[in-house]
């Protein structure tokens, strides 16, 4: 891993542990999600990304998996 | 006071030998030509008649007025100058009374005059020396010899009876 | 990240030379032992150019010239320029069951440019860095080699990594004002441990929750829904604008509250001096009194010039003449002529008619006619001694009351004078007092300069004011931001519940429900890494610091602790908790020390492995001091290269036997023949680089003093 991304993935590691577990396995999803966020980060600290985009992408791509984890239980109670 | 005594000395000069003419224009404040002002530690005199006076005392030490030219003179001021230290006056006729022995001369202020004049050249060049001697100014100089020199003639704790 | 080797080709007077580092993890320390002007600040900056191009160079490397300075413009006027470096990466691999192994692998980094010599100027084309995975088969050429260089050792974290022992104090030192300090401070820190990257990352997904708050409106959603997301999203955003005031009002607050200490310290200095206003009406006091003196002086010049028509004075000179005087009077008087009563006596006796002795004095008696005739003849004689009879007696009494008077003008002269004298001293003396403490104030005025106390209590008293608006700006800002918080809080629950009730708005839910979480966990890891990070790298500091300068706090030694604090300040404390000026208060060495042990605090508490590269760490530095500074450094470092002058290394010999893994000797051929014994092999101005350790030399590298130890070491064992 490079420079201090492994301590401050820890300490994100930490933080993630400490929300809502909104779906089994959400934790993990938001730990990658950010990993995902800081790598792109740095990548566009060196070349011109279109950060705002992607980390949108990202977080777009959680928030689904939260929707269609509620979809998937509402289902299930026979709502 | 009686009238004569008011101004004996009215109508006559106070003459000085000309060799004297610089010394009484340094030393005393009032000489200047142009009316300049002098300072008190270089012309310790306010007036001439002050510096002649002086030197009338110090030259009565020496018992006889001095003998010179009084052709060979200069008016430095108008006698009358004396009645402003009526005190001066008696001094003078005492001075002569005491020089002559003879009270009759009283009436002969010309004589004072003369016999003071007489004192007063004797006693020039024992003041001069006084003035210039030792190492600071004039008043200073004078000063310090006074000092001494009084301090012989009347001894410690006497004073006028 | 550790380096393994570099090469550098026509960089200044690096013409071509390779150095190689240790890795080995018993002997982490690689010296390149070089004297002053060999080549050392030309290495550091081309290693730093090598990984970051021009950026890294003095001046962004604007007017730096790279080619060698004696480059034979006949060979060619574009002189080819490289600087390469070899480095390898270690990481940990998760294997299975939750073991790591770790992977090696090694990188070629390779940075070219070209110089174009033009008469005396020349010109510079882009640097252009080529990486290289080195592998069993070849090397394979990576892209985006900036990106993982960037990576690895960002450019932020230059000066951490790459130090110049001199410039090294740039955290403390005192030509700085105390905001540049932090600003670096911080910037390290914040480099190192990664928080520039979470800041970012923040604002950046704040983006996207304004954009996903953009479709949860754009939604065909109820009126209330609506609403509520116009109302989150206001709210959004006046919370963010609310942070910026509220950052900008802060750094606004710290701005103004330096000014005012600044100011309230120049005030201190300028009233130890004196207060103007104070001093210049003392001045004019003292003036008043010494005209008061001066005129008192004129009044004592003009009593003097009195002294010498004094009557007293004329009384004492002419007392023996005057006692005479006296004296013939006093016997008239006995005689009875003073004063004249005789015609009064005749004039009554004629008028009696009998004489004193008793005959006729009447007319028709020829005795009495012959008495009456002398007696007249007696009035008439008297009549003409009358005027001066008269004048006697008048002058007597007047006389007598001259010589003998009794009041206090009839003093002795000398006393007058000697009390003249004694009134004449105490005022030249006080005037002399006068005179002196004029001179004393106006020194003291002209040492005050220009500064106006009046007008640095007028700004104090602005920049307070100042200071406590943005005081209380930030108090209200914060205030206000707690309650917009609360109430996005709020509204957020509010809509999120709606957004529930519609099957659309269940993605921008969940979409908003990710970004609440992400932005959360990114606040909260700053604001650890703020606090838990930075008072370990503050802990760790204190404990290399104190161990480089051999101070036991428990031992009562003079420096007790040093400390980042929240605002980025590196502080020192004394006995008692009392603040130490790292400037006045801590000698050279110790101020190195402060610095290296910033540097590898930062290093170890970020966990990150690079190599920490130094020009001349231990100058300043003697005995305990520099070795426990070599020792720690090797100790916390994870690869340590060191430029080192034989006089650092004196008394650090078996530290180096130790712990190096690799040392070479750099020589600069210019120094022959004054520092140099042997000629250099080659008339080319370049650095030479030979294999000698600290306790060796060759024909390349004795130096004048060398040789001079090796001849009396010589005698001596012939001795």
């Amino acid at each position: 891993m490079p420079l201090t991304s492994q301590r401050v993935l820890a300490i994100i590691m930490e933080e993630c542990m400490e929300r809502e577990e909104r779906f089994p396995g959400y934790r993990k999803e938001l730990v990658a999600t950010l990993a995902d966020v800081l790598q792109l980060e740095r990548k566009h600290r060196v070349q011109g990304t279109n950060i705002k985009q992607r980390v949108s992408d990202k977080i777009g791509a959680l928030g689904r998996l939260i929707a269609d984890s509620r979809k998937k239980t509402s289902r299930g109670s026979g709502l | 006071m009686s009238s004569r005594y008011f101004n004996p000395f009215q109508g006559l000069d106070i003459r000085v030998p000309n060799r004297f003419r610089e010394a009484f224009g340094r030393y005393c404040q009032t000489h200047s030509e142009d009316g300049a002002k002098s300072s008190v530690v270089h012309s310790p005199f306010p007036r001439m008649v002050d510096m002649w006076f002086l030197a009338a005392c110090l030259g009565a030490q020496g018992g006889r007025p001095a003998d010179y030219d009084t052709k060979d003179t200069y008016k430095i001021i108008d006698a009358s100058i004396l009645s402003s230290d009526p005190w001066r006056i008696d001094a003078l006729v005492l001075l002569a009374i005491g020089y002559t022995k003879n009270v009759e001369v009283i009436s002969q202020p010309r004589d004072v005059l003369a016999i003071a004049s007489g004192f007063a050249v004797a006693g020039m060049d024992r003041l001069l020396e006084m003035l210039g001697d030792g190492d600071s100014e004039p008043v200073w100089n004078l000063s310090d010899e006074l000092d001494r020199l009084l301090k012989k003639l009347v001894p410690a704790g006497a004073h006028s009876q | 990240m550790k380096l393994l080797s570099a090469r550098f080709h026509n960089f200044r007077l690096l013409r071509d030379l390779t150095i190689d580092f240790s890795v080995d993890a018993h002997k982490k320390l690689s010296v390149i032992r070089a004297e002053n002007e060999t080549g050392k600040t030309t290495m550091l900056a081309a290693l730093q150019w090598a990984l970051y191009g021009d950026d890294a160079l003095p001046n962004k490397g604007e007017g730096y010239r790279i080619h060698p300075i004696d480059w034979d413009i006949k060979r060619s006027a574009q002189v080819p320029i490289s600087a390469q470096i070899e480095f390898e990466i270690t990481a940990p691999i998760p294997g299975p069951s939750g073991a790591t192994r770790q992977t090696r692998k090694r990188y070629r980094l390779l940075r070219s440019a070209t110089e174009t010599i033009s008469g005396a100027g020349w010109r510079r084309s882009r640097s252009t860095p080529q990486l290289f995975l080195m592998g069993e088969n070849g090397d394979t050429p990576l892209a985006e080699p900036e990106a993982i260089i960037v990576d690895y050792l960002p450019p932020e974290l230059r000066e951490v990594f790459f130090t110049d022992g001199d410039r090294a104090l740039s955290f403390i030192e005192a030509g700085l004002s105390t905001t540049t300090k932090r600003d670096r401070v911080q910037r390290a820190i914040r480099a190192l441990l990664g928080l520039s990257v979470i800041e970012s990352a923040e604002r950046h997904v704040k983006d996207a929750s304004s954009d996903i708050n953009r479709k949860a409106r754009a939604m065909t959603a109820s009126a209330d829904l609506q609403k509520l997301t116009d109302e989150v999203e206001e709210t959004e955003k006046a919370i963010a604008d609310l942070e910026e005031d509220l950052k900008a009002s802060k750094e606004q607050f710290e701005h103004l509250d330096e000014q005012l200490n600044h100011i309230d310290k120049r005030i201190g200095a300028a009233l130890q001096k004196g207060d103007q206003e104070a001093l210049a009406k003392e001045l004019e006091g003292c003036k008043r009194r010494i005209r008061e003196l001066d005129t008192q002086l004129d009044a004592l010049d003009k009593a003097h010039s009195s002294l010498f028509k004094s009557a007293s004075l004329a009384r004492d000179l002419l007392r023996p003449t005057l006692e005479s005087a006296m004296a013939i009077m006093d016997g008239l008087r006995q005689q009875g002529k003073i004063p004249n009563t005789t015609i009064p006596v005749l004039y009554e006796r004629l008028e009696i008619g009998t004489c004193i002795c008793g005959g006729t004095l009447d007319e028709k008696d020829p005795d009495g006619a012959r008495r009456r005739k002398y007696i007249e003849g007696l009035i008439e004689q008297n009549r003409k001694e009358d005027e001066l009879q008269k004048l006697l007696t008048e002058f007597y009494f007047r006389s007598k009351s001259f010589v003998y008077d009794q009041s206090r003008e009839s003093m002795p002269w000398v006393q007058l004078y000697s009390e003249y004298f004694a009134q004449r001293t105490a005022v030249e003396k006080q005037r002399e007092s006068e005179g002196g403490r004029m001179r004393a104030i106006e020194a003291r005025i002209a040492a005050l300069g220009n500064t106006d106390i009046a007008e640095l209590r007028q700004n104090q008293g602005l920049y307070r004011q100042q200071r406590d608006d943005a005081n209380r700006k930030v108090a209200v800002l914060q205030n206000q931001l707690a309650n917009r918080r609360q109430h996005l809080e709020s509204l957020t629950k509010r809509r999120d519940a709606l957004l529930k009730e519609e099957s659309k708005g269940q993605l921008i839910a969940g979409q908003l429900n990710a970004v609440q979480d992400v932005l959360l966990v990114l606040q909260r890891s700053y604001e650890r890494i703020c606090n838990e990070e930075l008072k370990k790298v503050s802990d760790c500091m204190n404990a290399m610091f104190l161990r480089m300068i051999g101070a036991d706090p428990e031992q009562n030694a003079i420096i007790r602790k040093a400390e980042i604090s929240p605002d980025y300040d590196i502080l020192v404390y004394g006995a008692e908790g009392r603040h130490l000026n790292p400037d006045q208060d801590l000698n050279g060495a110790s101020r190195r020390a402060l610095t290296l042990s910033f540097i590898l605090a930062l290093t170890k508490v970020s966990e990150c492995e690079a190599p920490n590269i130094i020009d001349t760490p231990l100058g300043m530095m003697a005995g305990y001091v520099k070795r426990e500074v070599l020792r720690t450094a090797i100790q916390e470092s994870s690869q340590l290269i060191l430029f080192l002058t034989s006089s650092e290394i004196r008394d650090c010999e078996d530290i180096l036997d130790q712990y190096a893994g690799c040392i070479v000797t750099l020589t600069n051929p210019a120094h022959y023949p004054r520092m140099l014994v042997n000629p250099p092999p080659s008339p080319l101005v370049q650095i030479l680089r030979c294999d000698c350790n600290h306790r060796q030399s060759c024909r390349i590298c004795e130096r004048r003093l060398d040789a001079v130890i090796a001849d009396a070491a010589t005698e001596a064992a012939y001795v």
